[in-house]
């Protein structure tokens, strides 16, 4: 298994190598976030919350890491939807990868990336106001990396139904943008008006966010949004072992 | 020789309700190169999809006798190729998908991008090669997962006649070598100066399976021209054989033993007004248009 899982993330790491274009937005994408609205709005606006005020960098930087893991899974939905359409996946899971060794070989390198954004990153925001929290960063990096896992489980199960690659796009372009702007990361959840508290609490990054807000600023606690988190992220990776398991690969060709 | 493949009673019908595969069974064979023929929609590539474990069958079995499921490598008949990773390292994925270490990948990727005369496009996206390269491409993965056995689907289609004769040559030499080669095509004559067998495939079921020296050695055909009219006598007797009118003062008759032509001459030739005979070994484009004729 282990052999299998080295081999796919062997060739994923490839493929992202390969595409310069797209490894140099995954990096710029945060820190243009960071130096440009985080920046700007930083200047603007104070977050206070009781007694206590926060600067708006220290507010949306968990927010800013939530939002790469959101654009990692639209990559996985993009390399899946390659892997699928093109045969790979029959080629690999027929030539004795297993559906574990795929399934996660398919989601380690959305990991490494993050880990690798937010040490670019979090430099950065600590210049911009940020406080300074070892435990903080490598509590959000842990969260972080169980919801890179749930989107890229999600990505799996949701690749298994696109057809072609007018149903992806659609299928990004119907989720991407609506699932971004109603997560409170560049807002607070409870100053939002009633009706986006409705439609933001009815999307699964809103309750990502939270947990990355409360694993940086209070590392110390789990709260119970972050193991809901783990028990949905496991059943959609048992989910995507059975989705996997009864594909059919190929069924247009006689 | 030594069992590679069983299939028993093998049958597909997709959820559409087409019957792609109906009561297939067939056991091939280590050191055979089998070719698979048959008209578009015979089923071809749901028996080689099946055979390769990425299509379930609705019904019946399938037995490949491998060590380990990396032993059967195939080439799809669409280009499945990871457009975002250069030639080598497509042809590297099959090295490793059979079990080399990064470092022995490599060097085995490198041969057989030189194998397949893609050197100088090694470095290159696949989306920049011709229809052929990318085939050559594939046949080089297939080649470099160094598998026991070997499913191609139409690996010859988009290769130039050079290209495909050497590609033809090779999976000989590899059957030679005791491994199992299954092959599909249309390149009919190509696949005639290669393969041990022919299975013809249509509507799903197997509708032929020889040896391809027996098939071609004991079929043939004569065409024979003639004055006048063929007599009723002379049709009723012709009625046992396979024969049709070629045109209007001539006929043909496929002979599938050859004892029997001393029969049909010494019958013929008292009752029709014989002008010519031609006697011809039939090849395999003659067989599939007949068997296609007949299905």
């Amino acid at each position: 298994m282990f052999r299998n899982f080295i081999l796919i993330c062997e060739f994923e790491w490839l493929a992202l190598w390969n595409d310069k274009a797209g490894l140099l937005r995954l990096f710029l994408d945060p820190l243009a976030y960071l130096l440009f609205l985080g920046a700007g709005l930083n200047a603007l606006i104070t977050i206070s919350e009781g007694q206590q005020t926060t600067n708006y960098i220290s507010f949306v930087y968990p927010g800013i890491v939530a939002l790469q893991i959101l654009r990692m899974f639209t990559h996985a939905i993009y390399r899946l939807t390659i892997d699928r359409r093109w045969g790979l996946q029959a080629l690999k899971i027929a030539a004795g990868t297993g559906y574990l060794g795929y399934i996660l070989g398919m989601t380690f390198i959305p990991i490494i990336l993050l880990a690798a954004q937010m040490f670019v990153s979090y430099p950065i925001a600590l210049f911009l106001g940020l406080s300074f929290s070892l435990k903080g960063f490598f509590s959000l990096l842990f969260v972080g990396s169980i919801m890179t896992l749930f989107w890229s489980f999600l990505a799996i199960n949701l690749t298994f139904w696109i057809k072609n690659y007018s149903q992806r796009d659609l299928v990004l372009t119907c989720l991407f943008t609506p699932l971004f702007l109603s997560a409170p990361i560049f807002y607070s959840f409870e100053r939002a008006p009633v009706y986006l508290q409705i439609i933001s609490s009815l999307n699964p990054l809103t309750y990502q966010v939270e947990a990355m807000r409360s694993a940086y600023f209070e590392p110390h606690l789990l709260h119970m949004t972050f193991y809901s988190m783990i028990l949905i992220t496991l059943c959609l990776f048992c989910l995507s072992i059975i989705t996997l398991s009864k594909a059919e690969f190929l069924s247009s060709e006689i | 020789m030594k069992k590679g493949i069983s299939l028993k009673n093998l049958s597909k019908k997709y959820p559409n309700g087409i019957l792609a595969l109906n009561n297939v069974s067939l056991d091939l064979h280590y050191g055979e190169l089998v070719g698979l023929i048959g008209p578009n929609g015979a089923g071809k590539s749901t028996l080689i999809h099946t055979i390769a474990g990425i299509l379930q069958p609705s019904s019946g079995t399938i037995a490949c006798f491998i060590d380990d499921p990396k032993d059967l490598a195939w080439v799809s008949q669409k280009s499945s190729i990871d457009w975002y990773l250069p030639v080598i390292d497509n042809v590297k994925l099959g090295a490793r998908l059979g079990g080399c270490s990064i470092q022995e990948a490599k060097s085995i990727a490198k041969e057989n991008v030189i194998k397949v005369g893609l050197e100088k496009e090694s470095t290159q996206l696949p989306d920049s090669l011709s229809g052929g390269q990318q085939r050559r491409l594939q046949i080089a993965r297939a080649l470099a997962q160094n598998a026991k056995i070997l499913i191609l689907d139409e690996p010859t289609t988009g290769l130039d006649p050079f290209a495909s004769k050497q590609f033809l040559s090779e999976i000989r030499n590899i059957a030679n070598q005791g491994k199992l080669v299954l092959i599909s095509s249309h390149d009919l004559h190509s696949l005639e100066g290669v393969v041990d067998r022919i299975v013809f495939l249509s509507e799903g079921t197997v509708k032929l399976d020889q040896e391809i020296s027996n098939l071609l050695n004991s079929t043939s055909w004569i065409s024979i021209e003639y004055e006048g009219e063929i007599s009723s006598t002379v049709r009723n007797f012709l009625e046992q054989y396979r024969w049709e009118i070629l045109t209007e003062k001539s006929i043909k008759i496929t002979i599938e033993n050859p004892q029997v032509l001393p029969r049909i001459f010494t019958f013929l030739i008292p009752q029709i007004d014989v002008t010519d005979i031609k006697l011809s070994r039939n090849n395999l484009h003659e067989l599939y248009l007949s068997m296609n004729e007949r299905k």
